[in-house]
């Protein structure tokens, strides 16, 4: 504060004012409704990952055994369908992949 | 020792401690509600508006760099949730009507004239500058970054707004 008295009697002013709306109410509601989101937030996270790994845990095996006939048996032997089966047989995971992180930022922001 | 807002800020975002966010909520929610009610001149509407604010602030703290005040970067969230307040409201954003309108009560001989009656003599703009230079404690740069405006306007405006206020009070200039 400086010497300059209308500076004091401001800053005096305003603080007197300032102090009358303090109110501990107010900072439970505010902590409340934080925590409240925090925990949609957590529990929102936890499902998406939950998600994620068991559309992981489904597909991986699948497409595991997949490439594991490709690899052995060479182009020439793809399971019927080609390159089309290939596709078809990766595309859940890829979508999979993309979406629940799409869908978790999406929600997120939502909530 | 008392920690500083900054530092609080930074155990808040870091560590997620919502004890050291209660500790700021507790320090500046009552200036970030006076700010609201000068703004918008409605308390429940304040009110939220001064929730909202710590909500936002939670969610952006790791984005407060400590580069400014703790204070200066609530006050430009509080300033950002008013005017998006207005635009939903679909009136010109930048109209803090009745920021200086309030009635003036009479003032007590012993602590001087009160908040209403100084701020009732300056306009609106000025008034908008002392709020947040004495009300939020803000520097000079953080007001003209806060509204947009230079600095030096920032300056001007507020030494108009107090040799107004002095005049009008007959106070002296500092020594």
């Amino acid at each position: 504060m400086t010497n300059d008295p209308l500076d004091q009697l401001l800053t005096r002013a305003f603080a007197a004012e300032i102090d009358k709306l303090a109110d501990p109410e107010m900072v439970d509601r505010i902590l409340c409704r934080i925590r409240r989101q925090q925990r949609r937030r957590d529990l929102l996270l936890s499902t998406m990952l939950t998600l994620g790994l068991a559309a992981t845990l489904i597909l991986v095996p699948f497409n595991f055994s997949f490439m594991s006939l490709w690899l052995t048996q060479g182009l020439d032997q793809l399971p019927a369908g080609g390159w089309l089966g290939a596709l078809k047989s990766t595309a859940p995971l890829l979508v999979a992949a993309v979406l629940i992180p799409c869908l978790f930022a999406i929600t997120d922001e939502a909530v | 020792m008392t920690p500083s807002d900054e530092t609080l800020a930074f155990q808040a975002s870091r560590l997620n401690d919502h004890a050291a966010f209660e500790v700021l909520v507790a320090r500046h929610h009552a200036r970030i509600r006076f700010l609201q009610r000068r703004f918008t001149r409605h308390e429940a509407t304040a009110d939220d508006l001064c929730q909202e604010t710590f909500m936002t602030a939670w969610q952006k703290l790791a984005s407060f760099t400590g580069q400014g005040s703790f204070a200066g970067w609530l006050s430009r969230i509080a300033y950002t949730e008013f005017l998006q307040f207005k635009r939903r409201q679909g009136r010109r954003p930048l109209e803090v009507e009745g920021i200086a309108d309030a009635p003036a009560s009479n003032p007590s001989p012993d602590t001087g004239p009160d908040l209403e009656r100084l701020l009732g003599i300056v306009e609106r703009h000025e008034a908008l500058m002392l709020i947040l230079s004495y009300g939020q404690g803000l520097t000079i740069d953080e007001i003209g970054e806060l509204l947009q405006v230079p600095a030096g306007s920032v300056k001007s405006k507020i030494h108009r707004a107090k040799a107004r206020i002095r005049k009008h009070f007959k106070l002296a200039e500092a020594p």
